[in-house]
């Protein structure tokens, strides 16, 4: 596919899911499914950016590596950290 | 097997070394993104107090203003492709749509501030209903501003550099310093670009959806 064509298509796939989000947000109140499907949506939009056009997907394994390498320690981290707060969420 | 030995010494497929410095700051930049955002969620779930986003925070504005950083995505990678066809005034034309929608961008995050800070009537009435009372809005208020404007700031520091870089390669860009075979500063500033369209996605969401 040619690459302008490729890029067209994940603005608008990026602007359905900045659109999805925010329907989630206005209209959606259950709790921990909202935050998961923010979560979810937030992640999807920053890997198409990161895959698609920093051109990750076909940069060497070395550089993939490095990118990813740190997020797992960064979910540590938050988990870490939540498990001693007072797991108070509020919304 | 002399190939597979040829793709382990290409961990990197020779990736030019401004390309690669770009890169690895990237890396450590985003690091510094994931600092704050986990301290606003450490802090909110500590049970410091955090308004629900809609209550304080313009989320429409901020959305349409997400739209415009998309977009401008779209438009540099288009520069980018013009630039590696030779296509100079293809080029130009996109990267200067990049560098209004990243202005427009900015002015609307200002604008957002100018708003806070000043403190308007109808932002009174917003801080009074979310419980979080006063005049202002402003990075000293509450613990809440503080991560607003700590994670905003930032992020808008960015898009500020990133304009800068933008006019940078611009002006070079009208003198015709770049070619199909020279574009790697084209390429490092588009992937700046892109890294903070991919950190506003974060904070759009930690901040104002969550």
């Amino acid at each position: 596919m040619q690459a302008n064509k490729i890029y067209i298509y994940v603005a608008i796939w990026l602007s359905m899911f900045t659109v999805l989000e925010l329907s989630i947000f206005s209209h959606l109140n259950w709790g921990a499914w909202r935050t998961a499907g923010l979560l979810t949506l937030m992640t999807s939009k920053a890997l198409m950016v990161a895959l698609i056009y920093m051109n990750l997907r076909q940069e060497g394994w070395g550089l993939r590596l490095a990118f990813f390498a740190p997020i797992p320690v960064g979910i540590y981290f938050l988990l870490f950290m939540l498990y001693d707060a007072a797991y108070v969420w509020r919304s | 097997m002399s190939q597979t030995i040829a793709v382990n010494d290409t961990a990197f497929k020779d990736i030019p070394s401004g390309k690669l410095g770009m890169w690895v700051f990237l890396i450590m930049d985003g690091l510094s993104f994931a600092a704050i955002l986990i301290a606003a969620s450490y802090l909110r779930t500590n049970g410091a107090p955090w308004p629900h986003p809609g209550q304080v925070l313009n989320v429409p504005l901020t959305a349409v203003n997400t739209f415009f950083l998309m977009f401008s995505s779209y438009t540099m990678m288009n520069a980018l492709e013009a630039v590696k066809a030779g296509e100079q005034k293809r080029f130009i034309t996109y990267l200067i749509w990049t560098l209004a929608l990243g202005a427009l961008f900015l002015s609307i995050q200002v604008y957002e501030y100018f708003n806070f800070i000043v403190g308007t009537e109808e932002i009174k009435q917003k801080l009074a209903l979310s419980g979080l009372g006063g005049d202002y809005f402003r990075p000293g208020s509450n613990i809440y501003a503080g991560c607003f404007f700590g994670a905003t700031g930032y992020h808008g520091l960015h898009v500020f550099s990133g304009l800068i870089f933008i006019l940078y390669v611009l002006m070079a860009g009208l003198k015709g310093r770049f070619t199909p075979v020279n574009y790697v500063r084209v390429e490092t500033l588009t992937l700046y670009w892109h890294f903070v369209d991919l950190m506003w996605m974060l904070v759009f969401t930690v901040v104002y959806l969550l």
